[in-house]
């Protein structure tokens, strides 16, 4: 069916079909396609399966070519610079180690508390598993998904939750043979039940995308006119959420007013995970539904 | 069927390279907050010095591999894809292809009329209407970064298309 030699009169000499009956044929095919994911919304067949085959070798190819480059450039980095910078790292280790040292105090009591409010599950607990991030930018400037390079033959199954730098991704949206695609929180049309964690108030974590370009926020919404509106108070996923694994730090707070109706109060929200510099993700394998 | 296969060849590797390098160029270039729209442009281009129904399939192509990656409705691209492949294709007998712009023009156009239909398939899937921030944020850098790249990326297709054209020794007449 495919020919791209196609004669350049419209005629199409020697093509079986002519251009109108295909180009109909297909529209009718996409319509179907795009009826099909409306009103259930998924996809009636995964053309990722095929095409993950053929890319993500290429992919990781590029991806090491990159790499490489990026060592090079590294490797400059002058000797003098290395020295200097060794110093500055020795004061900066002393400072640290100071920290630790107050910090296991704090992690100790932490411990204690939890302890006291039975909430061992805190996400460290979670079975993980590493994967690396294949396609990060997306090739649409409409939506935000990002491929990774473990599917269903590592265990990755749909709706696992993705986690990096210690805050969540996204989710997996689609599971193939040996990739799979994960669908962050700021695409337009995810919604994430959150709580703040001290006071476990709820509220809505809605992804913005040209909000997310300009600012790099999300919006954060449904919230009782109480709420805490602290600036960087952590808001992690919330115990009712039907897809996340509870106590996920999803991002801080940046500013949150009270609506005109002086009875819920919206605001935004700076996600803790960086969008932009995505290389590596861990899967969450342990999925919601056992939890509960 | 030696002409056949080099030719599918070269389409194949054309199509590949640009929706690698599209997928990569945010990457490679730290400053690019947007992804140049290459396979529009191969569609359309392709549709415009190859026909109809080479810009169709190219369409085709090119669209099944943006829904396949960017996980969003499979066909939606496809749809749009391959109708500019396709009105390109009509195009082409109308316009003459001589003026340096006229590509340029195209690329605005297409460009253009994709962005919107984005918007509208995304209104209709979510319902968010703030149509400023699209245009602020998605339409107008992917604009002005397509059109700069439809330069390059029209004139290396040109090129080839040339030289397809001598060695088949047609066609020629045609582009008058």
């Amino acid at each position: 069916m495919k020919r791209p030699n196609d004669n350049r009169s419209d005629l199409s000499i020697g093509f079986f079909i002519a251009p109108r009956i295909l180009l109909f044929i297909l529209t009718v095919c996409c319509v179907c396609s795009m009826g099909f994911y409306y009103f259930k919304k998924e996809n009636i067949v995964s053309v990722g399966q095929a095409a993950g085959l053929v890319l993500v070798p290429f992919q990781k190819g590029i991806n090491t070519v990159g790499d490489f480059f990026f060592d090079l450039e590294q490797d400059k980095l002058k000797m003098d610079e290395a020295l200097e910078k060794i110093q500055l790292l020795e004061a900066e280790k002393e400072d640290l180690l100071n920290t630790i040292q107050e910090n296991e105090k704090l992690v100790f009591d932490y411990q204690e508390l939890c302890q006291l409010l039975e909430l061992k599950d805190s996400y460290s607990d979670y079975e993980t598993t590493g994967a690396t991030v294949v396609f990060s930018d997306p090739s649409s400037n409409w939506f935000s998904h990002i491929t990774i390079d473990k599917g269903s033959e590592d265990g990755i199954e749909e709706n696992m939750n993705v986690i990096a730098d210690g805050g969540l991704v996204g989710y997996v949206s689609e599971v193939s043979r040996n990739h799979s695609i994960v669908s962050t929180i700021i695409n337009d049309n995810t919604n994430v039940s959150g709580m703040q964690l001290s006071t476990r108030d709820n509220c809505m974590v809605i992804g913005d995308f040209p909000l997310m370009k300009e600012d790099g926020l999300l919006r954060l919404d449904y919230m009782s006119s109480d709420f805490d509106m602290t600036k960087d108070t952590t808001i992690v996923t919330s115990d009712i959420s039907d897809r996340y694994l509870p106590g996920i730090v999803i991002g801080y707070v940046e500013e949150v007013t009270v609506n005109a109706n002086k009875l819920t109060s919206s605001g935004y929200l700076r996600p803790a995970v960086d969008f932009r510099h995505l290389n590596h993700v861990l899967v969450i394998t342990t999925k919601k539904e056992i939890d509960s | 069927m030696k002409k056949f296969f080099f030719k599918f060849t070269l389409w194949i590797i054309l199509i590949l390279s640009a929706f690698l390098l599209q997928n990569n160029l945010c990457r490679m270039i730290p400053f690019f907050q947007t992804a140049p729209n290459l396979l529009l442009i191969v569609t359309f281009s392709l549709g415009f010095l190859r026909g109809k129904v080479t810009g169709m399939m190219t369409g085709l192509v090119c669209g099944l591999l943006l829904d396949a990656f960017s996980g969003g409705i499979l066909g939606a691209n496809v749809l749009a894809f391959i109708y500019i492949g396709y009105l390109n294709g009509l195009l082409s007998r109308i316009l003459v292809n001589d003026m340096i712009l006229l590509p340029l023009c195209l690329s605005v156009i297409n460009e253009i009329c994709y962005s919107l239909y984005s918007y509208v398939v995304r209104v209709l899937l979510i319902g968010k209407t703030n149509v400023w921030d699209y245009v602020k944020t998605i339409m107008l850098p992917e604009l002005i970064l397509t059109v700069f790249c439809t330069v390059i990326l029209y004139g290396i297709i040109m090129t080839v298309n040339r030289r397809l054209g001598a060695k088949e020794k047609e066609g020629e007449n045609r582009i008058a």
